[in-house]
């Protein structure tokens, strides 16, 4: 069964203002085209691409270390194939003391810092790349704001349309899926007002009887990044401390639908028995304006469904540029930021419509995928459906 | 013979077909048409005279016997009947005009020849169901009811001119004359006087009014006018003096096209360039599109004049946006003149009575918008004297059009409606998404015209219009124009003469989602434009020379930028309303058209606009130095209701010269400037009815243009062939390009997504115009260039880093060739083939990865281009038959779009494939094409 990754318009909660902007009305003018014999076919023109760009993906936080620098090639657009990493360059970070470190490519096209290295808010950084035909970048000075509180973190029950493909039909198939919002306040200070990112994975957890008697179970789990399926996953005040209502997870109150969401979910295994906690483990990212611009960008050009009559999306501006030469500068952002990570278990409880929160420690480092025989992690939550 | 040399004048009063004296007419196919209801009464009398001498003549005479009808004979016996009648003109001395396709595959024995020619004559009307029809040595053959008579002579219209007492003390004269509808009385704007001895012409005024220098003595003056039948005055100019003239509409057409000899010299006399001007006779030859006349998609195939594909609203004149034209509905502007986003005009064809299009030198009575002016005349005047009723049945939708007097040659009252039936053809498409779809349309346009008396004049007019667009009953999509204006026209004196119009027009449209599974949304989001206007506008010739024009014009904008509504009681959407704006536009302007020698004439006119953006407002101010965004907003300006909040001014020279450099060709320049206080803004490549209309405000200043127009103009073979070749630059200031990703609907502040630019644009034309005989047509070519550039120091405020790129409009290649071919009577073959280079786009040039996610590079701004667009249609037209005792007719127009199946693409846009969750998306880039295939359409046009 193949699903779609990105969720419908539709899905998306009211806000001011956006509820008929978008792509749908211009769907309108789609149905004189389709009287009229339009169609569409795939259209391959020759594009005139001089050369590839240098790709920059960088986060430096304040998190101990390493932190990675991604230098890539950029690819005609068709060309899917993977990335072509930038090899042998040489990668500096100075800050404003200028304090110099190296980073070393531990493997193509990745240059860490030392693990000990550790960004300090309020600190400006500066990424230098010498690539290995001497073009030179730097990026503008980077300052790592102080880290922001989640004031409140609480859930609402509501829906969110997903479409998944049939195996059976082939055809396209809404489901429209009752499950629980989960919004967080963001609090930054009067000088500094909250400019920020997040990141929020989900953890499954299910245990897999392995033998009746004695009863012996497996306690598995599966971790998946959720960001994708909320509006957006970048936020801002301009004239408050406090950025309220962020949304930034939905999960399913029924586990069958977290299929929609990745989950490899089997239903028919009586051996197989899934946790009824959703547990939840959000990263806040503390932007300053030159990243804030990038992902706000970055959110605007995978949001839009680009349809025949939708604007050109924005050109993603970027902070590192090249110094050498007249040639174009990186694509994409060195980012320094402060981090905060919190998780929790969110029980939902349909009968008395409320939602309850608890914070859990010990969840950062959940790894993606794995079971324990007979012994729960020490992160576990317990309880059974 | 059957296509034979009239000699002389020749009118057959009953069907309203006259011929002009020493012009070459094709019987069939080159004959003109008048309407004997503008005749006077004494031609009438002379027609019959003349008819009662060819009864005399060929029936009451030695010819009178019984009929006998021309049995068919065997094969080897047969003659043709043409071959028969041959046979009889070199027997008797006689000429037979007729059309050899009614007489098709008639045969007649050659001894029936032996009979008198009376006997002969009616048995041939017998046989062939044709009325023979004489005059002197002519015979006609007519369909049934048809008579013939003489046109008078010349003489007759002999007109003195000056004080007889004055006769001989002076070499010149001059004549003063107004010319008038013969049969309304209204002065005619821009009519042509020509005297062919000296090669003296002139042009009226806006008063009807025209001055002529003669030497002294007897004259021949032609009087031309567009949709006018041409009239020969004798003059006998004896002193200075003045006279009115009259001439008459051709309001009856029978298909068969004019020589428009004098009426294509228009271009040559007149001082005014790059005009396009349809009378409803032209418009009937113009190309079909879904089978009807369509004056908005014919216009595109003008010189100059292009539209973004076979979809979309509006067009492109000059490298212009579709918003910088001003489309005119009896003096009131047209916000949205198209029905279904585009396909069809919202202007029912029927109900046109003259179309004209100015693409530069815009005089100074008009302005609002900076690229041209489409000004479009209804109904007809006051000599109808027959309530008619016409429509047509077509694949889309049927139209219906109704006239009628109310007071002979006082009132009377026109009214017009269209009506889709798509809905209906949706319900029965064998799919399930169309069949829960709706797309409908109707408009209504009525217009009465009221002689008070001689020297006063009202038109009323009203216009509404309606479309309805929905997808899968989740979202329904409707728009509307509502127009109306009253015109009063007097007569002052015999120079001075005014106009007072008010207008109106409203344009508004409703967006309702209602998602079926999510009621949360359920939604309404509601915009409209609002419209008044006032103009009063004055007339005078101070003296032989000058033909002044004067005037002011007060516009009031009231914009309703949008409102959006929870629909249903789960719906969670929030009720959000914007800022309402309003605006006055006053302005106050001056022409004079002076002629200051006989080839030497000019256009000079100027006219001020004081633009007032008033409160309720408030407005974002931003820090100095800043780009217009969010983060750089330091607070905010309220200004209470009426309050002025920002003013802009600006002086706009009109100028126009025309130096002829012989009888039919002449040189012409022209510069104007314009101010446009009104903008759409659009994020879009075409303009679509959802984009925002957005009036000059403190952060958005007005555009303007500037344009320089030179053109050579040459007509050729008795004005026959109409050819053209001009030459424009215009620049643009404060021109309005979008950011990347501007979002328009309920923006709270649009000065943040657009950015004000420059640019410019020049071409050159070549039009060449046959107007006479069978075949007929048009072809132009253009080339041209389009360009914007932005000019900010703030990067975020920069397209292409300040460097020039071609505009959305900016198609350097563009190629018309439009014909049609006069089959025989009733027949016509039309065929149109349209060239253009593809328009520019900004495609996605490269992709990389960033985290998870795929991202998208876009190249420069409009870098690339669409393939280009070419496209043919042909079409058949079945005309009416020519039986006047038949009182409702029809014809049939079969045609053929996109006859070789080009897919020209529309647009392009790219998608992002469905893909696993966790796998990276993939990308393909789509071209959309609106005809894929040829698409034939049948349509049946009726009247009664």
């Amino acid at each position: 069964m193949m699903l779609f990754t990105e969720i419908n318009n539709a899905s998306k909660l009211p806000s001011k203002g956006n509820a008929l902007t978008g792509p749908k009305v211009l769907v309108l003018f789609l149905l004189p085209a389709l009287l009229f014999s339009a169609c569409r076919d795939i259209y391959e023109p020759e594009l005139k691409v001089q050369q590839n760009f240098t790709v920059v993906e960088g986060l430096i936080t304040d998190e101990e270390g390493p932190h990675r620098i991604r230098l890539s090639k950029s690819s005609v657009f068709g060309d899917q194939a993977n990335p072509e990493p930038i090899r042998d360059a040489r990668v500096l970070l100075t800050n404003s003391h200028n304090d110099t470190i190296s980073l070393l490519e531990a493997s193509p096209g990745a240059y860490y810092t030392p693990q000990e290295f550790k960004g300090v808010p309020g600190e400006t950084y500066v990424l230098h790349i010498e690539k290995n035909n001497g073009t030179l970048y730097r990026s503008d000075p980077q300052e790592m704001r102080q880290p922001l509180q989640k004031d409140t973190v609480y859930g609402e029950f509501g829906s969110q349309l997903f479409y998944y493909e049939s195996e059976v039909s082939g055809d396209f198939i809404q489901d429209d899926v009752e499950g629980v919002n989960m919004f967080v306040n963001v609090s930054g200070s009067d000088e500094q007002p909250p400019l920020f990112r997040f990141s929020t994975s989900m953890v499954l957890q299910y245990s897999v009887m392995v033998s009746w008697n004695p009863p012996e179970y497996d306690f598995c789990w599966t971790r998946r990044l959720i960001t994708d399926f909320v509006d957006k996953d970048v936020g801002r005040s301009t004239d408050s401390p406090v950025s309220e209502r962020n949304r930034f997870a939905f999960f399913p109150l029924n586990t069958r639908a977290m299929r929609h969401m990745g989950y490899k979910i089997n239903i028919g295994d009586t051996h197989i028995s899934y946790e009824a906690p959703r547990l939840l483990i959000h990263s806040l990212y503390s932007l300053n304006e030159d990243a804030y611009a990038f992902h706000e960008a970055r959110n605007e050009q995978l949001d839009d469904d680009n349809t025949i009559f939708d604007p050109v999306d924005p050109q993603l501006p970027g902070n590192v540029f090249n110094t050498a030469d007249e040639g174009p500068d990186a694509l994409g952002v060195f980012e320094v930021s402060s981090v905060r990570r919190i998780s929790m278990n969110v029980r939902p409880r349909v009968a008395v419509d409320k939602i309850e929160v608890d914070f859990q420690d010990c969840m950062y480092d959940v790894p993606s995928a794995g079971c324990m025989f007979m012994d729960q992690p020490d992160w576990w939550v317990g309880g059974f459906n | 013979m059957a296509l034979a040399i009239l000699p002389q004048n020749l009118c057959l009063f009953d069907h309203f077909i006259c011929m002009h004296q020493g012009s070459k007419f094709l019987f069939a196919g080159e004959i003109d048409v008048c309407d004997h209801k503008n005749r006077p009464d004494q031609y009438q009398q002379r027609c019959f005279i003349m008819r009662f001498l060819f009864f005399i003549l060929f029936i009451s005479g030695p010819f009178i016997a019984s009929p006998t009808s021309l049995q068919q004979t065997d094969e080897e016996d047969a003659m043709d009947v043409t071959e028969f009648l041959e046979l009889l003109e070199r027997r008797h001395q006689v000429t037979f005009f007729y059309e050899p396709e009614w007489l098709e595959g008639i045969t007649v024995p050659p001894q029936k020849a032996d009979m008198p020619l009376d006997e002969v004559l009616d048995a041939i009307s017998e046989t062939t169901n044709l009325d023979a029809v004489g005059l002197e040595d002519m015979i006609v053959l007519l369909p049934p009811g048809e008579q013939v008579a003489a046109r008078e002579a010349p003489d007759d219209d002999r007109v003195i001119v000056g004080d007889p007492g004055q006769y001989g003390r002076y070499p010149t004269a001059t004549i003063s004359g107004v010319v008038r509808d013969g049969a309304t009385g209204e002065a005619l704007i821009g009519a042509v006087v020509y005297e062919p001895q000296t090669e003296k012409g002139a042009t009226t005024n806006v008063h009807g009014a025209f001055e002529l220098d003669l030497p002294v003595g007897d004259y021949n003056l032609r009087f031309s006018y567009i949709g006018y039948q041409e009239r020969y005055y004798d003059i006998q100019l004896v002193s200075d003096g003045s006279a009115t003239f009259e001439i008459f509409s051709e309001t009856v057409h029978l298909d068969v096209f004019t020589l428009e000899a004098d009426r294509a010299a228009d271009n040559i006399r007149s001082t005014q360039m790059s005009l396009i001007r349809m009378d409803a006779r032209t418009l009937e030859g113009l190309p079909t599109s879904f089978g009807e006349q369509d004056i908005v998609r014919s216009m595109t195939l003008l010189p100059g004049v292009q539209s973004v594909g076979e979809f979309g609203t509006g067009f492109n004149v000059r490298g212009g946006s579709a918003d910088q034209n001003l489309i005119l509905l009896e003096h009131v502007p047209l916000f949205n003149a198209s029905h279904l986003f585009g396909l069809i005009s919202v202007i029912n064809p029927d109900m046109i009575s003259d179309v004209t299009l100015i693409k530069a030198g815009i005089p100074a009575r008009y302005g609002e918008r900076a690229s041209s002016v489409m000004d479009i005349r209804l109904g007809s005047g006051l000599d109808q004297q027959e309530t008619s009723l016409r429509g047509g049945l077509g694949l889309i939708n049927s139209r219906l059009f109704f006239e009628t007097p109310i007071v002979e040659d006082r009132a009377n009252f026109s009214f017009g409606a269209r009506s889709s039936y798509s809905d209906w053809i949706l319900g029965r498409l064998p799919n399930e998404d169309l069949m829960n779809s709706t797309a409908r349309f109707h408009d209504f346009t009525a217009r009465s015209n009221i002689a008070l008396n001689p020297d006063n004049h009202l038109t009323l007019f009203g216009y509404y219009s309606f479309d309805r667009f929905g997808f899968l009953d989740e979202q329904t999509f409707e728009y509307t124009n509502t127009l109306a204006s009253l015109r009063w026209n007097r007569g002052i004196s015999s120079l001075l003469s005014s106009a007072l119009i008010l207008g109106y027009s409203r344009y508004d449209y409703q967006v309702r989602d209602e998602p079926p599974l999510n009621a949360a949304l359920h939604s309404q989001l509601e915009s409209e434009i609002n419209y008044a206007s006032l103009r009063y506008q004055f007339s005078y010739s101070p003296s032989r020379n000058h033909d002044m024009e004067f005037g002011l014009n007060a516009i009031y904008y009231d914009i309703m930028p949008g409102e959006t509504f929870p629909m249903g009681e789960q719906s969670t959407v929030d009720h959000d309303v914007l800022d309402n704006e309003q605006a006055l536009e006053l302005a106050l302007y001056v022409s004079d058209e002076w002629t200051i020698g006989e080839r030497i004439s000019a256009e000079l006119g100027l006219r001020y606009t004081h633009y007032l953006y008033l409160g309720p407002a408030t407005i974002n101010v931003y820090e100095e130095g800043k780009p217009l965004e969010e983060e750089f907003i330091t607070g905010t300006e309220s200004f209470d209701n009426n309050a002025i909040v920002e003013t802009y001014s600006g002086l706009e020279p009109r100028l126009g010269f025309r130096y002829q450099t012989g009888e039919w060709s002449s040189v012409k320049l022209s510069y104007n400037r314009t101010n446009q206080y009104i903008n759409l803004i659009s994020n879009t490549s075409v303009m679509a009815p959802t984009d925002l209309w957005k009036l000059s405000d403190p952060h958005l200043a007005p555009l303007r243009s500037d344009q320089y127009a030179l053109g050579y103009f040459r007509n050729f073979i008795e004005n026959t062939l109409e050819t053209s070749l001009e030459g424009y630059f215009r620049n643009f200031h404060n021109a309005l390009e979008y950011k990347s990703g501007a979002d328009i609907m309920m923006n709270e502040a649009p000065e943040m997504d657009v950015i004000n630019a420059r640019g410019y644009g020049y071409g050159l034309e070549l039009y060449v115009r046959k107007n006479a005989g069978r075949l007929t047509g048009w072809t132009s070519y253009t080339y041209s260039s389009s360009m914007r550039r932005s000019r900010s120091d703030l990067i975020e405020n920069q397209i292409n880093s300040n460097e020039y790129f071609p505009s959305n409009y900016d198609r350097p290649h563009n190629l018309v060739l439009n014909l049609n071919y006069q089959i025989s009577r009733r027949w016509q073959f039309g065929a149109v083939f349209n060239y253009s280079t593809g328009r520019p786009v900004t495609l996605p040039e490269q992709a990389y990865r960033y985290g998870t996610d795929y991202l998208i590079h876009y190249s420069d701004r409009n870098k690339y281009r669409l393939p280009d667009y070419h496209r043919l249609d042909i079409s058949v037209t079945l005309g009416e038959n020519l039986r006047k005792d038949q009182r409702g007719k029809g014809s049939w127009t079969i045609s053929l779009m996109n006859v070789y199946g080009r897919k020209n693409p529309y647009s392009v846009f790219y998608k992002k494939d469905p893909a696993g969750v966790g796998e990276q998306r993939s990308f393909n880039l789509y071209q959309l094409y609106i005809m894929g295939r040829p698409l034939p359409t049948i349509t049946y046009n009726y009247s009664f």
